[in-house]
Protein backbone atom coordinates (compact mmCIF):
# COMPACT_ATOMS: atom_id res chain seq x y z
CA UNK A 1 0.00 0.00 0.00
CA UNK A 2 1.39 3.43 -1.00
CA UNK A 3 2.68 5.60 1.83
CA UNK A 4 2.60 2.88 4.46
CA UNK A 5 5.07 3.34 7.32
CA UNK A 6 6.04 0.25 9.31
CA UNK A 7 7.72 0.18 12.70
CA UNK A 8 8.91 -3.01 14.45
CA UNK A 9 5.62 -3.25 16.35
CA UNK A 10 3.10 -1.21 14.36
CA UNK A 11 2.21 0.76 11.26
CA UNK A 12 0.31 3.74 9.90
CA UNK A 13 -0.48 5.34 6.60
CA UNK A 14 -0.16 9.17 6.63
CA UNK A 15 -1.79 9.53 3.18
CA UNK A 16 -4.96 7.73 4.31
CA UNK A 17 -4.83 9.72 7.56
CA UNK A 18 -4.73 13.03 5.68
CA UNK A 19 -7.61 11.88 3.44
CA UNK A 20 -9.70 11.00 6.51
CA UNK A 21 -8.84 14.32 8.18
CA UNK A 22 -10.06 16.17 5.06
CA UNK A 23 -13.32 14.19 4.96
CA UNK A 24 -13.88 14.69 8.71
CA UNK A 25 -13.20 18.43 8.26
CA UNK A 26 -15.83 18.62 5.50
CA UNK A 27 -18.35 16.86 7.77
CA UNK A 28 -17.59 19.26 10.64
CA UNK A 29 -17.72 22.28 8.31
CA UNK A 30 -21.18 21.23 7.08
CA UNK A 31 -22.34 20.60 10.63
CA UNK A 32 -20.95 23.92 11.83
CA UNK A 33 -22.58 25.85 8.99
CA UNK A 34 -26.02 24.79 10.25
CA UNK A 35 -25.41 26.81 13.43
CA UNK A 36 -26.00 30.52 14.00
CA UNK A 37 -23.05 32.61 12.83
CA UNK A 38 -23.81 36.05 14.21
CA UNK A 39 -23.75 37.71 17.60
CA UNK A 40 -24.39 41.20 18.97
CA UNK A 41 -21.29 43.20 19.72
CA UNK A 42 -21.13 44.80 23.13
CA UNK A 43 -21.30 43.86 26.78
CA UNK A 44 -21.64 40.13 26.16
CA UNK A 45 -18.19 40.13 24.58
CA UNK A 46 -16.56 41.06 27.89
CA UNK A 47 -15.12 37.89 29.47
CA UNK A 48 -17.04 36.65 32.50
CA UNK A 49 -15.18 37.39 35.71
CA UNK A 50 -17.88 37.02 38.36
CA UNK A 51 -19.16 40.54 37.78
CA UNK A 52 -15.76 42.27 38.06
CA UNK A 53 -13.89 43.81 35.17
CA UNK A 54 -11.70 41.05 33.75
CA UNK A 55 -8.01 41.94 33.29
CA UNK A 56 -7.22 42.76 29.65
CA UNK A 57 -4.82 40.71 27.54
CA UNK A 58 -3.56 37.18 27.65
CA UNK A 59 -1.77 35.22 30.29
CA UNK A 60 1.23 33.59 28.70
CA UNK A 61 1.28 29.85 28.14
CA UNK A 62 4.60 29.74 30.01
CA UNK A 63 2.51 29.38 33.18
CA UNK A 64 1.24 26.06 31.85
CA UNK A 65 3.21 23.84 34.24
CA UNK A 66 2.32 25.68 37.41
CA UNK A 67 0.38 22.64 38.68
CA UNK A 68 3.42 20.43 38.29
CA UNK A 69 5.72 22.77 40.20
CA UNK A 70 3.09 23.14 42.89
CA UNK A 71 2.32 19.45 43.39
CA UNK A 72 5.82 18.10 42.82
CA UNK A 73 7.58 20.91 44.66
CA UNK A 74 9.72 18.59 46.82
CA UNK A 75 10.86 16.72 43.73
CA UNK A 76 11.86 19.93 41.96
CA UNK A 77 13.72 21.18 45.04
CA UNK A 78 15.59 17.86 45.12
CA UNK A 79 16.38 18.19 41.41
CA UNK A 80 17.66 21.75 41.85
CA UNK A 81 19.97 20.62 44.66
CA UNK A 82 21.39 17.95 42.33
CA UNK A 83 22.32 20.63 39.77
CA UNK A 84 25.35 21.92 41.63
CA UNK A 85 27.21 23.19 38.57
CA UNK A 86 30.24 21.06 39.48
CA UNK A 87 31.31 18.88 36.55
CA UNK A 88 32.49 16.06 38.84
CA UNK A 89 28.91 15.60 40.12
CA UNK A 90 27.52 15.32 36.58
CA UNK A 91 30.13 12.71 35.59
CA UNK A 92 29.28 10.85 38.79
CA UNK A 93 25.56 10.78 37.77
CA UNK A 94 26.49 9.63 34.25
CA UNK A 95 28.51 6.71 35.65
CA UNK A 96 25.61 5.67 37.93
CA UNK A 97 23.09 5.75 35.04
CA UNK A 98 25.43 3.75 32.77
CA UNK A 99 25.92 1.11 35.51
CA UNK A 100 22.13 0.82 35.99
CA UNK A 101 21.56 0.52 32.20
CA UNK A 102 24.30 -2.10 31.82
CA UNK A 103 22.87 -4.07 34.72
CA UNK A 104 19.38 -3.94 33.15
CA UNK A 105 20.76 -5.07 29.78
CA UNK A 106 22.73 -7.87 31.45
CA UNK A 107 19.65 -9.06 33.33
CA UNK A 108 17.67 -9.05 30.09
CA UNK A 109 20.35 -11.20 28.45
CA UNK A 110 21.24 -8.50 25.93
CA UNK A 111 24.93 -8.32 26.91
CA UNK B 1 -7.24 -3.01 -2.58
CA UNK B 2 -8.03 0.56 -3.73
CA UNK B 3 -11.73 -0.34 -4.15
CA UNK B 4 -11.81 -1.65 -0.60
CA UNK B 5 -10.20 1.55 0.69
CA UNK B 6 -12.69 3.69 -1.23
CA UNK B 7 -15.56 1.61 0.19
CA UNK B 8 -14.18 2.16 3.70
CA UNK B 9 -13.81 5.90 3.13
CA UNK B 10 -17.43 6.06 1.96
CA UNK B 11 -18.41 4.51 5.29
CA UNK B 12 -16.94 7.45 7.23
CA UNK B 13 -20.16 9.49 7.11
CA UNK B 14 -22.49 6.73 8.43
CA UNK B 15 -19.96 5.74 11.11
CA UNK B 16 -19.72 9.40 12.19
CA UNK B 17 -23.51 9.73 12.42
CA UNK B 18 -23.70 6.49 14.41
CA UNK B 19 -20.84 7.61 16.68
CA UNK B 20 -22.53 10.94 17.44
CA UNK B 21 -25.87 9.20 18.05
CA UNK B 22 -24.44 6.61 20.48
CA UNK B 23 -22.25 9.21 22.23
CA UNK B 24 -25.15 11.59 22.80
CA UNK B 25 -27.45 8.74 23.82
CA UNK B 26 -24.88 7.60 26.37
CA UNK B 27 -24.61 11.14 27.71
CA UNK B 28 -28.40 11.05 28.21
CA UNK B 29 -28.24 7.68 29.99
CA UNK B 30 -25.32 8.92 32.10
CA UNK B 31 -27.17 12.04 33.23
CA UNK B 32 -30.30 10.06 33.99
CA UNK B 33 -28.45 7.41 35.99
CA UNK B 34 -26.40 9.99 37.89
CA UNK B 35 -29.61 11.80 38.78
CA UNK B 36 -31.28 8.60 40.02
CA UNK B 37 -28.20 7.78 42.13
CA UNK B 38 -28.58 11.23 43.75
CA UNK B 39 -32.34 10.70 44.33
CA UNK B 40 -33.30 13.11 41.52
CA UNK B 41 -35.51 12.39 38.50
CA UNK B 42 -33.04 13.68 35.93
CA UNK B 43 -33.51 14.89 32.35
CA UNK B 44 -35.04 12.78 29.54
CA UNK B 45 -32.66 10.55 27.56
CA UNK B 46 -32.91 12.84 24.52
CA UNK B 47 -31.78 15.92 26.48
CA UNK B 48 -28.21 15.94 24.97
CA UNK B 49 -29.74 15.98 21.45
CA UNK B 50 -31.93 18.94 22.48
CA UNK B 51 -28.90 20.67 24.00
CA UNK B 52 -26.99 20.43 20.71
CA UNK B 53 -30.01 21.70 18.75
CA UNK B 54 -30.41 24.63 21.16
CA UNK B 55 -26.73 25.53 21.06
CA UNK B 56 -26.84 25.64 17.26
CA UNK B 57 -29.57 28.30 17.52
CA UNK B 58 -27.71 30.41 20.09
CA UNK B 59 -25.31 33.29 19.40
CA UNK B 60 -21.70 32.29 18.74
CA UNK B 61 -20.01 34.95 20.85
CA UNK B 62 -16.31 35.73 20.42
CA UNK B 63 -14.83 37.54 23.48
CA UNK B 64 -13.42 41.04 23.20
CA UNK B 65 -9.69 40.26 23.41
CA UNK B 66 -9.80 36.72 22.03
CA UNK B 67 -7.61 35.52 19.18
CA UNK B 68 -10.73 35.03 17.07
CA UNK B 69 -9.44 32.63 14.43
CA UNK B 70 -7.84 30.30 16.98
CA UNK B 71 -10.90 30.59 19.23
CA UNK B 72 -13.19 29.52 16.34
CA UNK B 73 -10.82 26.92 14.90
CA UNK B 74 -10.28 24.82 18.04
CA UNK B 75 -13.85 23.41 18.38
CA UNK B 76 -13.55 22.47 14.71
CA UNK B 77 -10.24 20.67 15.35
CA UNK B 78 -11.64 18.89 18.43
CA UNK B 79 -14.62 17.43 16.56
CA UNK B 80 -12.70 16.59 13.37
CA UNK B 81 -9.98 14.76 15.33
CA UNK B 82 -12.63 12.86 17.33
CA UNK B 83 -14.24 11.72 14.06
CA UNK B 84 -10.85 10.61 12.72
CA UNK B 85 -10.26 8.65 15.94
CA UNK B 86 -13.55 6.84 15.46
CA UNK B 87 -12.25 5.36 12.20
CA UNK B 88 -9.21 3.75 13.83
CA UNK B 89 -10.85 1.92 16.75
CA UNK B 90 -12.74 -1.40 16.63
CA UNK B 91 -16.48 -0.78 16.99
CA UNK B 92 -19.32 -3.23 17.67
CA UNK B 93 -16.99 -6.24 17.67
CA UNK B 94 -15.76 -5.50 14.14
CA UNK B 95 -12.21 -4.49 13.16
CA UNK B 96 -11.56 -0.73 12.81
CA UNK B 97 -12.92 0.84 9.63
CA UNK B 98 -9.34 1.72 8.66
CA UNK B 99 -7.81 -1.54 9.88
CA UNK B 100 -4.30 -1.90 8.51
CA UNK B 101 -3.85 1.88 8.10
CA UNK B 102 -3.16 2.85 11.70
CA UNK B 103 -2.54 1.15 15.02
CA UNK B 104 -2.99 1.71 18.73
CA UNK B 105 -0.07 4.16 18.92
CA UNK B 106 -1.78 6.40 16.37
CA UNK B 107 -4.96 6.28 18.47
CA UNK B 108 -2.97 7.19 21.61
CA UNK B 109 -1.45 10.25 19.92
CA UNK B 110 -4.76 11.23 18.34
CA UNK B 111 -6.48 11.07 21.74
CA UNK B 112 -4.44 14.14 22.73
CA UNK B 113 -5.85 16.26 19.87
CA UNK B 114 -9.31 17.05 21.34
CA UNK B 115 -7.76 17.87 24.74
CA UNK B 116 -5.07 20.05 23.14
CA UNK B 117 -7.77 21.84 21.13
CA UNK B 118 -9.55 22.61 24.39
CA UNK B 119 -6.32 23.93 25.93
CA UNK B 120 -5.45 26.14 22.95
CA UNK B 121 -9.06 27.37 22.68
CA UNK B 122 -8.99 28.23 26.39
CA UNK B 123 -5.75 30.21 26.11
CA UNK B 124 -7.08 32.01 23.02
CA UNK B 125 -10.29 33.12 24.71
CA UNK B 126 -8.65 35.82 26.90
CA UNK B 127 -10.72 34.86 29.93
CA UNK B 128 -8.85 34.46 33.25
CA UNK B 129 -11.05 31.49 34.13
CA UNK B 130 -10.39 29.84 30.75
CA UNK B 131 -6.65 30.39 31.15
CA UNK B 132 -6.66 28.69 34.55
CA UNK B 133 -8.80 25.89 33.07
CA UNK B 134 -6.42 25.49 30.13
CA UNK B 135 -3.45 25.19 32.48
CA UNK B 136 -5.28 22.57 34.52
CA UNK B 137 -6.34 20.59 31.43
CA UNK B 138 -2.75 20.52 30.18
CA UNK B 139 -1.50 19.27 33.53
CA UNK B 140 -4.25 16.64 33.80
CA UNK B 141 -3.45 15.43 30.29
CA UNK B 142 0.28 15.07 30.96
CA UNK B 143 -0.51 13.33 34.26
CA UNK B 144 -2.73 10.55 32.94
CA UNK B 145 -0.59 9.90 29.84
CA UNK B 146 2.13 8.22 31.94
CA UNK B 147 0.03 5.39 33.50
CA UNK B 148 -1.82 5.01 30.19
CA UNK B 149 1.47 4.55 28.32
CA UNK B 150 2.64 1.94 30.85
CA UNK B 151 -0.62 0.01 30.39
CA UNK B 152 -0.35 0.02 26.60
CA UNK B 153 3.34 -0.96 26.64
CA UNK B 154 2.62 -3.84 29.06
CA UNK B 155 -0.10 -5.21 26.78
CA UNK B 156 2.05 -4.83 23.66
CA UNK B 157 4.91 -6.60 25.44
CA UNK B 158 2.58 -9.46 26.35
CA UNK B 159 1.32 -9.77 22.77
CA UNK B 160 4.82 -9.61 21.27
CA UNK B 161 6.08 -12.24 23.77
CA UNK B 162 3.31 -14.68 22.92
CA UNK B 163 3.10 -13.95 19.19
CA UNK B 164 6.64 -13.05 18.02
CA UNK B 165 6.71 -11.19 14.73
CA UNK B 166 3.17 -9.84 15.10
CA UNK B 167 2.60 -6.06 14.98
CA UNK B 168 2.06 -5.82 18.75
CA UNK B 169 0.35 -2.41 18.59
CA UNK B 170 -2.20 -3.42 15.96
CA UNK B 171 -5.75 -3.94 17.16
CA UNK B 172 -6.00 -7.15 15.13
CA UNK B 173 -3.08 -8.71 17.07
CA UNK B 174 -4.38 -7.48 20.43
CA UNK B 175 -7.97 -8.63 19.89
CA UNK B 176 -7.06 -11.91 18.12
CA UNK B 177 -6.64 -13.68 21.45
CA UNK B 178 -7.97 -11.94 24.59
CA UNK B 179 -4.98 -11.02 26.78
CA UNK B 180 -6.44 -12.96 29.73
CA UNK B 181 -5.83 -16.19 27.78
CA UNK B 182 -2.11 -15.40 27.42
CA UNK B 183 -1.15 -15.24 31.10
CA UNK B 184 -1.00 -17.32 34.27
CA UNK B 185 -2.03 -16.33 37.80
CA UNK B 186 0.59 -13.59 38.25
CA UNK B 187 -0.15 -12.15 34.82
CA UNK B 188 -3.89 -12.18 35.55
CA UNK B 189 -3.34 -10.11 38.69
CA UNK B 190 -1.16 -7.75 36.65
CA UNK B 191 -3.84 -7.44 33.97
CA UNK B 192 -6.53 -6.79 36.60
CA UNK B 193 -4.39 -3.93 37.97
CA UNK B 194 -3.87 -2.49 34.48
CA UNK B 195 -7.59 -2.77 33.78
CA UNK B 196 -8.30 -0.76 36.94
CA UNK B 197 -5.68 1.80 35.84
CA UNK B 198 -7.18 2.28 32.38
CA UNK B 199 -10.68 2.67 33.84
CA UNK B 200 -9.31 5.41 36.12
CA UNK B 201 -7.43 7.03 33.22
CA UNK B 202 -10.63 6.99 31.13
CA UNK B 203 -12.34 9.13 33.78
CA UNK B 204 -9.56 11.71 33.45
CA UNK B 205 -9.58 11.51 29.64
CA UNK B 206 -13.28 12.38 29.66
CA UNK B 207 -12.73 15.23 32.10
CA UNK B 208 -15.34 13.88 34.48
CA UNK B 209 -15.54 14.43 38.24
CA UNK B 210 -13.24 13.93 40.20
CA UNK B 211 -10.81 14.96 37.43
CA UNK B 212 -12.81 17.91 36.06
CA UNK B 213 -10.78 20.66 37.71
CA UNK B 214 -10.19 22.13 34.21
CA UNK B 215 -13.90 22.97 33.95
CA UNK B 216 -14.97 23.05 37.60
CA UNK B 217 -18.21 25.04 37.20
CA UNK B 218 -18.47 25.91 40.89
CA UNK B 219 -14.88 27.23 41.10
CA UNK B 220 -13.86 28.67 37.74
CA UNK B 221 -17.23 28.93 36.00
CA UNK B 222 -16.64 26.25 33.38
CA UNK B 223 -12.91 26.98 33.02
CA UNK B 224 -11.70 26.57 29.48
CA UNK B 225 -15.27 26.48 28.15
CA UNK B 226 -16.45 29.54 30.08
CA UNK B 227 -16.37 31.86 27.04
CA UNK B 228 -17.61 29.33 24.48
CA UNK B 229 -21.23 29.49 23.33
CA UNK B 230 -23.47 28.62 20.38
CA UNK B 231 -22.16 26.40 17.63
CA UNK B 232 -18.57 26.44 18.96
CA UNK B 233 -19.73 24.96 22.26
CA UNK B 234 -21.93 22.48 20.35
CA UNK B 235 -18.88 21.22 18.45
CA UNK B 236 -16.94 20.68 21.68
CA UNK B 237 -19.99 18.89 23.11
CA UNK B 238 -20.22 16.58 20.08
CA UNK B 239 -16.47 15.91 20.27
CA UNK B 240 -16.82 14.80 23.89
CA UNK B 241 -19.76 12.55 22.91
CA UNK B 242 -17.68 10.81 20.24
CA UNK B 243 -14.74 10.52 22.62
CA UNK B 244 -16.96 8.50 24.99
CA UNK B 245 -17.46 5.87 22.28
CA UNK B 246 -13.77 5.94 21.29
CA UNK B 247 -12.46 5.51 24.84
CA UNK B 248 -14.98 2.79 25.67
CA UNK B 249 -14.10 0.94 22.45
CA UNK B 250 -10.35 1.11 23.19
CA UNK B 251 -10.86 -0.33 26.71
CA UNK B 252 -13.09 -3.09 25.29
CA UNK B 253 -10.59 -3.93 22.54
CA UNK B 254 -7.70 -4.13 24.99
CA UNK B 255 -9.28 -6.01 27.86
CA UNK B 256 -12.69 -7.47 26.97
CA UNK B 257 -12.78 -8.22 23.22
CA UNK B 258 -14.96 -11.30 23.78
CA UNK B 259 -17.99 -11.97 21.60
CA UNK B 260 -21.10 -13.78 22.80
CA UNK B 261 -22.27 -15.50 19.61
CA UNK B 262 -19.81 -18.40 20.02
CA UNK B 263 -20.95 -19.12 23.59
CA UNK B 264 -24.64 -18.83 22.63
CA UNK B 265 -24.21 -21.06 19.57
CA UNK B 266 -25.49 -18.32 17.26
CA UNK B 267 -24.29 -17.74 13.71
CA UNK B 268 -25.14 -15.56 10.70
CA UNK B 269 -27.19 -12.41 11.25
CA UNK B 270 -28.42 -13.56 14.69
CA UNK B 271 -24.80 -14.07 15.82
CA UNK B 272 -23.71 -10.66 14.53
CA UNK B 273 -26.71 -8.97 16.15
CA UNK B 274 -25.88 -10.71 19.44
CA UNK B 275 -22.25 -9.54 19.26
CA UNK B 276 -23.28 -5.95 18.47
CA UNK B 277 -25.73 -6.00 21.38
CA UNK B 278 -23.06 -7.46 23.65
CA UNK B 279 -20.60 -4.73 22.59
CA UNK B 280 -23.14 -2.08 23.60
CA UNK B 281 -23.61 -3.81 26.97
CA UNK B 282 -19.82 -3.85 27.52
CA UNK B 283 -19.61 -0.19 26.47
CA UNK B 284 -22.35 0.69 28.92
CA UNK B 285 -20.63 -1.18 31.78
CA UNK B 286 -17.20 0.39 31.06
CA UNK B 287 -18.64 3.89 30.82
CA UNK B 288 -20.90 3.39 33.84
CA UNK B 289 -17.92 2.46 36.02
CA UNK B 290 -15.44 4.99 34.63
CA UNK B 291 -17.84 7.89 34.27
CA UNK B 292 -21.22 7.70 36.01
CA UNK B 293 -20.30 5.75 39.15
CA UNK B 294 -16.99 7.49 39.87
CA UNK B 295 -18.35 10.99 39.34
CA UNK B 296 -21.33 10.41 41.58
CA UNK B 297 -19.27 8.67 44.26
CA UNK B 298 -16.35 11.11 44.44
CA UNK B 299 -15.83 14.82 44.93
CA UNK B 300 -13.56 16.92 42.72
CA UNK B 301 -9.80 16.68 43.27
CA UNK B 302 -7.66 19.79 43.36
CA UNK B 303 -5.26 19.99 40.41
CA UNK B 304 -2.27 19.28 42.67
CA UNK B 305 -4.04 16.14 43.90
CA UNK B 306 -4.73 15.06 40.31
CA UNK B 307 -1.00 15.07 39.55
CA UNK B 308 -0.18 13.14 42.72
CA UNK B 309 -2.90 10.57 42.07
CA UNK B 310 -1.94 9.91 38.44
CA UNK B 311 1.85 10.23 38.73
CA UNK B 312 1.96 8.66 42.17
CA UNK B 313 -0.58 5.98 43.00
CA UNK B 314 -1.91 5.16 39.50
CA UNK B 315 1.58 4.99 37.97
CA UNK B 316 2.79 2.77 40.83
CA UNK B 317 -0.16 0.40 40.29
CA UNK B 318 0.52 0.37 36.52
CA UNK B 319 4.21 -0.39 37.12
CA UNK B 320 3.26 -3.21 39.50
CA UNK B 321 0.98 -4.62 36.80
CA UNK B 322 3.81 -4.35 34.28
CA UNK B 323 6.24 -6.15 36.62
CA UNK B 324 3.73 -8.95 37.31
CA UNK B 325 3.14 -9.46 33.59
CA UNK B 326 6.91 -9.41 33.04
CA UNK B 327 7.39 -12.08 35.72
CA UNK B 328 4.59 -14.13 34.15
CA UNK B 329 6.27 -13.95 30.73
CA UNK B 330 9.71 -14.73 32.28
CA UNK B 331 8.34 -17.76 34.17
CA UNK B 332 6.61 -18.96 31.01
CA UNK B 333 9.93 -18.81 29.12
CA UNK B 334 11.89 -20.78 31.75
Amino acid sequence: MTGMIFTPAGYWNPIVWVAVVIIASVIVFMLRSTGRKTFKNGAQQIPFYSGNEAPRGHIKASNMYWGFFESLEKYYIWLRKMHTGIINDYVYFLVIVIVILMAALALGGLL
Amino acid sequence: MIDLLVARILMIVPVTVLGIFIGLLYKGIDRRLAARMQARIGPPLVQPFRDVKKLMLKENIVPRDAVAWVFNLMPFVALASSIVLLMYVPLFGYPPLLEGHGDLMLVLYMLMFPSLALVIGGFASSSPYATVGAQREMITMVSYEFPLAITIVALAWLVSATAPGAAAFSFSAITAIPVWHLVGVLGSIGLALLFAVIIFVTTGEMGEVPFDSAEAETEIAGGLLSEYSGRNLALFYLASAIKILVLGSVVIALFIPFGISGYAGLSGIAGEAADIGFFLVKLFIVMFISSTFIRVAAARFRITQVVKIYWGYTTMIALLGLVLIGLDIFMGVI
